[in-house]
């Protein structure tokens, strides 16, 4: 085993972030982490590579404990990793990235450069070159070896990350998120990529959210999920276990989501969709805008059967999903952008308008969809997106289904809504009946728990 | 002509006080404290051809030392702080070695510091010294360390996780950052004949600031040109020297909003390189870039 | 005689106060630490030097005059050296704002000349007597016009709608943008309201020292932001309470150490290097900002 994770714990100012995690990586393996956004997969990474210590536990790397090291330290053993969010060194080049990843293995310090003593250092220094374009080769961008890395599009500013993370030779590499931002041509050569730098015998503990990918290629699955390790195991075993399931709250190959759900929105209300994690809630959401398509049961729209019809074509009649992430939600951003007929796409990096594609292909929208709008943000912003949100009502004439942990919030300016659990509709009411009901208070109605990042 | 020669001078010393706020700079560091160094290097440089009766050149090294070594242990606490809480605790700093020196008789207090052996050779010192650090700088631009040092100053954490040592390299560019400065201290010393704790305030240090700023911060030809020219052209714009300092806060503002990386970016230093190596077709200090045959 | 230098310290740390006050609403809707602050406030006590000393109106026209003038400078400094900057390169405000503090400081010595300008009696000064103790008018004034506006700030920013804008810009300004909130006009109103603050403390050191001088700027610049670092960053009540704190300790210490060593002024300085050295984070911790 090369790396041994016992009994971890991580506080963050009072917040439990990770709770008695406890994680085996044999040598060698691709071993995958995956779980819903929150559950402390890149703080155990963030652990792992030295940039936070462990409140309580330890963290063993070829059977000694590595607790104390520093990150630079931890890289010289062989450990080395990728970040969720691209962290190249923007304004050097691709090559010169690189290069600082055999920084750890090389030596030629300060006064060595200066004086220049004998020709070891110019020798290290083409070496290191060398081996640089080597990487660059492995990863398929050797091309790209003199453009300033932040120029270079997306995917392959990953892959320069990937290279440099190769550059220290490491034994156990760590990706994070790699295939984030990737579109599927992409995605599938990183996988291949991912299975060659295994195939070398490089040990790769990989976090991901492309659940195609993790089937396809992880040997071991770990599942953490609120900071806690809930499943472990092979890729068929995890796709089967009914904790996994229960965490997750979207089909993943076969998963079964949401069960004999039975809604109704009528022009000009706000509705209101409220539950736990992994209720089914935004699975729903996604049903009805398109992105996942329903085994069973129909979706009718302004008397249309819309079940199995992909977005953009929803999109045209006039259903239009806001997209989650970062809580963004914009009356401005939204309005101007419907009047000029733009469809928003948001990814990691913030939300970039697509514009064109927009133009072609939007109608005057009447059935918003709007998924955790306030996620993530401050009470007083929170307030500020309630009142868009009625605005938009009645200003607009928008009809409005959204999915709130902020329930409290949202029944005030809700007319009716609906509770999930565990995938199906269990209570729906008013808004006032809901309000009032004391289970609904007691589950839901309380402060949602914050989350850690990952 | 005696005029053109003491205004290069100047130009020399000012020179070498912007590339030592650029080394520290490179890993991220800002300092306020380089006048405080420069001041420390001066005292120090003077006192030992006054009082002590050295030579010139072992006194200027001297002075290079100290401020080095006070240079290494403000270094320590500076290595958490970052951005403007830097720019405070150096400024902090510069301001208490000028309220030190202002309080000590030994080396004239308030009043100053007068009868330092006059060098005649300042210029030839001072260019010979800044010879030196482009060959050091060139050299750094393309080694090892140099790469590590932009990797601090871009990115800390990322740098450290990639198994870069971040506190010895921001630690040891701190402290040469300190010991260039002492040294031009020092020149300037012996080139004033008189010193005086007010000549190393806020103001000056912000002024080396203003002339890396201005020339360039992606490279360390920036910080060159920079103090040259807000050196000289001054001099020979009569109206403009009396303006000198609003025209270097206005200088500042404006580069900001037109041209952040300053005037010198590392794409025209670039092409000059290419352009000169066309000319002459033959590699430059370094080494050759990928993707270029051997031979021509 | 305690009670008069708590009187005083109190008085001192309320100018502080106003002065950090100002600092950490401009920190909070931009993240920026505005370095010019220092000179605005002192551009307002020479404001307030001209519109009350040499035209002769009372103080209570005069000051807010003096306000006035200082919130427009504030505004000025934004849409010149701030709000065009490129947004990219994270050093740029500190630097522009550097570059004001050079250029307002250089001018006010070539309008003012280097050395310290007499700050006329605006009012008069009567002693009170309290017991055994006496307060000038002065003090009462000065704590009396701080305290006010301390009060009619923290009103403002919780009760209007301007301040539930400021509150929002401070969490998240990319959020706050999308949900309409003019987050240009927000940073433009701050500035003025911080400026207009500092230039109410300008007034008021003035009134208090007797004199003033171009160079007051980069002290009470200083003040400022040890203030803030003590009273964590974006943190306004911090920032009260830390100012009248730091003002406190300067007033003992002159009374404790001996008067030979001129340390009043790097008094701070030496705090500040140790809270940044120990705490960097404030002694009330930072807000955390989204975004």
């Amino acid at each position: 085993m090369i790396l041994e994770i016992k009994n971890i714990i991580k506080y963050f100012d009072g917040f439990c972030a990770l709770m008695n995690v406890g994680l085996g990586v044999e040598e060698n393996a691709l071993h995958a982490i995956i779980g819903p956004n929150g559950a402390g997969k890149t703080t155990l990474f963030n652990l792992i590579s030295g940039m936070f210590d462990v409140s309580e536990g330890k963290i063993d790397f070829r059977k000694r404990p590595i607790d104390g090291l520093k990150p630079h330290q931890r890289a010289r053993l062989g450990i080395s990793r990728t970040f969720q969010i691209v962290r190249l060194f923007g304004q050097m080049s691709v090559l010169e990235n690189v290069m600082l990843g055999s920084h750890c293995k090389t030596k030629s310090g300060l006064l060595k450069t200066f004086f220049r003593i004998s020709t070891k250092e110019l020798e290290e220094e083409k070496i290191t070159r060398e081996n640089a374009m080597r990487w660059l080769e492995f990863v398929g961008i050797p091309h790209k070896a003199d453009q300033v890395a932040v120029n270079l599009p997306h995917a392959e500013q990953r892959l320069v990350e990937i290279a440099r993370a190769l550059g220290q030779d490491p034994d156990l590499l760590l990706l994070d998120e790699p295939a984030a931002g990737m579109n599927p041509k992409e995605t599938l050569d990183l996988e291949s990529l991912i299975v060659k730098i295994n195939e070398m015998g490089k040990t790769v503990l990989l976090i991901e959210h492309n659940m195609d990918l993790v089937m396809e290629i992880s040997h071991v699955i770990s599942v953490l999920n609120f900071g806690a390790k809930i499943a472990e195991g092979k890729p068929s075993e995890i796709q089967k276990n009914p904790a996994v399931i229960e965490a997750f709250s979207a089909g993943y190959g076969g998963v079964l989501a949401i069960k004999d759900v039975s809604i109704q929105v009528n022009p000009g209300e706000v509705v209101v969709l409220i539950g736990a994690n992994g209720a089914g809630k935004s699975t729903l959401l996604r049903t009805i805008s398109g992105a996942l398509k329903p085994r069973e049961g129909q979706i009718v729209y302004q008397d249309q059967k819309i079940d199995g019809v992909k977005p953009h074509a929803v999109v045209k009649m006039g259903l239009v999903q806001v997209p989650e992430g970062r809580g963004i939600l914009g009356r401005m951003t939204v309005k101007e952008n419907l009047e000029m007929g733009a469809y928003l796409r948001s990814d990691k990096d913030g939300i970039t308008a697509d514009m064109e594609k927009g133009r072609a292909l939007m109608a005057k929208p009447q059935l918003l969809l709007m998924d955790e709008p306030s996620l993530g943000l401050a009470p007083v912003l929170v307030e500020f997106i309630i009142d868009t949100i009625d605005e938009l009502r009645m200003q607009e004439g928008l009809t409005i289904l959204l999915v709130e942990q902020n329930a409290n919030q949202a029944l005030t300016i809700a007319d009716r809504g609906y509770v999930m659990e565990t995938g199906r509709i269990v209570l729906e009411g008013d808004s006032r009946t809901l309000r009032n009901n004391e289970e609904v208070q007691r589950a839901y109605l309380g402060k949602s728990g914050r989350m850690a990042d990952g | 002509m005696d005029y053109l020669i003491s205004v290069i001078s100047i130009a020399g010393i000012n020179i070498i006080m912007a590339l030592s706020f650029y080394l520290p700079f490179m890993t991220g560091q800002i300092s306020l404290g380089q006048a405080g160094f420069m001041s420390i290097g001066a005292y120090a440089s003077a006192v030992c051809t006054v009082k002590f009766g050295l030579p010139y050149v072992p006194a200027v090294l001297i002075g290079g030392l100290s401020a080095a070594i006070v240079g290494f242990i403000l270094g320590i606490p500076a290595l958490r702080i970052k951005g403007i809480y830097l720019l405070l605790l150096t400024l902090g700093f510069g301001e208490i070695v000028r309220v030190v020196f202002i309080n000590i008789d030994y080396i004239g207090a308030a009043a100053g510091f007068p009868g330092i052996p006059y060098q005649e050779h300042t210029l030839l010192y001072a260019y010979g010294m800044i010879l030196i650090l482009i060959v050091f700088f060139n050299r750094l631009r393309k080694s090892r360390m140099g790469r590590a040092f932009q990797a601090v100053g871009s990115d800390e954490n990322a740098a450290e996780v990639i198994g870069v040592n971040i506190i010895a390299v921001k630690l040891v560019a701190f402290s040469s950052g300190a010991f260039i400065a002492g040294m031009g201290g020092g020149i300037f010393a012996h080139y004033q004949e008189y010193i005086e704790p007010f000549m190393f305030d806020v103001m000056h240090a912000v002024e080396f600031i203003v002339f890396t700023i201005f020339g360039g911060i992606q490279i360390f030809w920036g910080p060159i040109f920079g103090a040259f020219v807000l050196t000289l052209v001054p001099e020979f714009l009569r109206f403009i020297q009396e303006w000198r300092m609003e025209l270097y806060g206005a200088l500042l503002i404006v580069m900001m909003i037109v041209r952040p990386q300053g005037i010198i970016s590392l794409d025209s230093v670039k092409m000059v390189e290419n352009g000169l190596q066309r000319l002459f077709g033959k590699k430059t200090a370094g080494g050759l870039s990928p993707g270029q045959t051997e031979s021509k | 005689m305690i009670f008069q230098q708590i009187i005083n310290g109190l008085m001192l740390g309320a100018t502080y106060s106003l002065v950090a006050i100002g600092y950490t609403l401009i920190f909070g809707v931009l993240g920026i630490l505005h370095f010019a602050h220092g000179e605005v406030l002192m551009a307002g006590a020479f404001m307030g030097l001209y519109i009350i000393a040499w035209s002769g109106l009372p103080l209570y026209i005069g000051l807010p005059l003096a306000m006035l003038a200082t919130g427009i400078l504030g505004v000025l400094i934004d849409l010149l050296a701030v709000r065009p900057l490129r947004k990219d390169f994270h050093l740029a405000p500190l630097l522009s704002t550097i570059g004001v503090t050079i250029i307002l400081q250089n001018l006010a010595v070539k309008l003012f000349g280097g050395f310290g300008t007499r700050f006329p009696d605006a009012i008069g000064t009567t002693n009170y007597q309290v017991g055994s103790f006496f307060i000038s008018s002065v003090n009462v004034l000065i704590l009396g016009i701080s305290l006010f506006l301390m009060i009619g700030l923290y009103f403002f920013i919780s009760k209007t709608k301007i301040g539930k804008g400021m509150r929002a810009v401070s969490e998240n300004h990319m959020v706050a943008g999308f949900l309409g909130v003019n987050v240009d006009w927000i940073v433009l109103i701050t500035f003025g309201i911080a400026s207009a603050l500092a230039g109410a403390a300008g007034v008021m050191i003035g009134l208090s020292f007797h004199a003033i001088s171009p160079f007051i700027g980069l002290t009470f610049a200083l003040k400022g932001l040890v203030v803030m670092l003590l009273g964590g960053l974006g943190n306004v009540v911090g920032a009260m309470i830390g100012g009248l704190i730091l003002g406190l300790a300067e007033v003992f210490s002159i009374v404790i150490l001996p008067t030979e060593i001129n340390l009043q002024d790097i008094f701070s300085f030496g705090i500040m290097i140790l809270i940044l050295i120990f705490k960097p984070t404030g002694l009330f911790g930072t807000r955390i900002r989204q975004g």
